[in-house]
């Protein structure tokens, strides 16, 4: 799988710089659903210790050549203009900018120390290569709909991050909907 | 167990008496558990009789063997366990593990559960940690997975 990264100028963003301090290193990747709620939820209700974790949380925004496919079914890139394709590209870093802001600040009004990242391209390689990097004592995401492509099971990201990092992986369910 | 411990969380763990098992079970209780606030309770499903069990022993002579070895792995586990300071209960049952862990999901309405990733055995490699891969399928509340590394 080819790394698009170069192109376009779409790099990883830090958003938060994960502070240096010693302690255990959580990381929660996240997208823009509901169900994300529910993994920064579990977390914040017991499984983070305030007073000694760090969180890490993390976005992948979808690549320009990701988003061409999957959300307007192009095959090939089209011809789009070189204003327009800044455009996209700025529009999905200032989306995954401001959602990873917002959930950190649900993080920083406890005062749990916090960095955020947002990520591009393939939602699996990214997080796995960036996982890899962090060496954190356990990984929190979604069971269901991390990532573009959803399944209804087991997501697509959740599964692949379960078989292929040597870290824990806790798998957070959805909320049953409540009648 | 007499104890005025209340329980923050019961963490439901489900194991076969495979090195990554309890590996998972160390890592877990290492890094991402709590003795002051989790109660453990270690399940392990044992097996019906086998077809060349009934061959080479009479049944109630396998599943007292069964019984025997099932008592001492969950009594060895609890003992080390209750050594780093944790409250443990300990279950023992007859059946399929996929479905003993979902009983006990219902039964005991946990707030975790932890698995390894791959238990024990060549069949297990094949489908890659199939226990695991049913309770985060079937579980309603999160499910901590120890990769065997």
């Amino acid at each position: 799988m080819t790394s698009r990264k170069d192109e376009l100028d779409e790099k990883p963003i830090e958003v938060i710089p994960l502070p240096t301090t010693d302690g255990r290193l959580i990381v929660i990747a996240i997208d823009h659903s509901e169900h994300a709620d529910t993994t920064i939820q579990f977390a914040l209700d017991g499984f983070i210790n305030p007073n000694t974790d760090k969180v890490m949380l993390l976005n992948v925004r979808p690549s320009l050549q990701n988003h061409l496919y999957l959300e307007l079914g192009y095959h090939h890139t089209p011809h789009i203009s070189p204003e327009n394709i800044q455009k996209l590209v700025q529009y999905e870093g200032k989306r995954s900018v401001e959602l990873l802001n917002k959930k950190a600040a649900l993080f920083l009004e406890k005062n749990i120390k916090i960095g955020a990242y947002s990520l591009v391209g393939d939602a699996r390689y990214a997080l796995e290569e960036k996982i890899n990097e962090l060496h954190p004592s356990c990984v929190l995401v979604g069971s269901r709909g991390l990532g573009v492509i959803q399944s209804t099971i087991l997501g697509s990201v959740s599964k692949y991050l379960l078989h292929h990092l040597n870290y824990p992986v806790t798998l957070v369910p959805p909320k049953p909907k409540s009648n | 167990m007499v104890s005025d411990f209340t329980a923050k969380r019961i963490v439901l763990i489900p194991v076969d008496g495979s090195k990554n098992s309890s590996h998972a079970i160390d890592c877990a209780t290492k890094s991402l558990l709590s003795p002051e606030g989790d109660l453990l309770v270690l399940l392990h499903a044992r097996a019906m009789s086998t077809f060349t069990a009934t061959l080479a022993m009479k049944n109630d002579e396998f599943s007292k063997a069964e019984y025997q070895r099932s008592t001492v792995l969950l009594e060895s586990l609890a003992e080390i366990l209750k050594s780093n300071g944790y409250h443990v209960k300990a279950i023992s049952t007859v059946g399929d593990a996929r479905g003993v862990i979902d009983d006990q999901l219902e039964l005991l309405q946990p707030d975790l559960v932890v698995v390894a990733s791959h238990g024990k055995g060549a069949l297990e490699k094949v489908f890659a940690g199939s226990v695991s891969e049913h309770v985060v399928r079937h579980s309603n509340v999160p499910v901590i997975v120890i990769p065997f590394n």
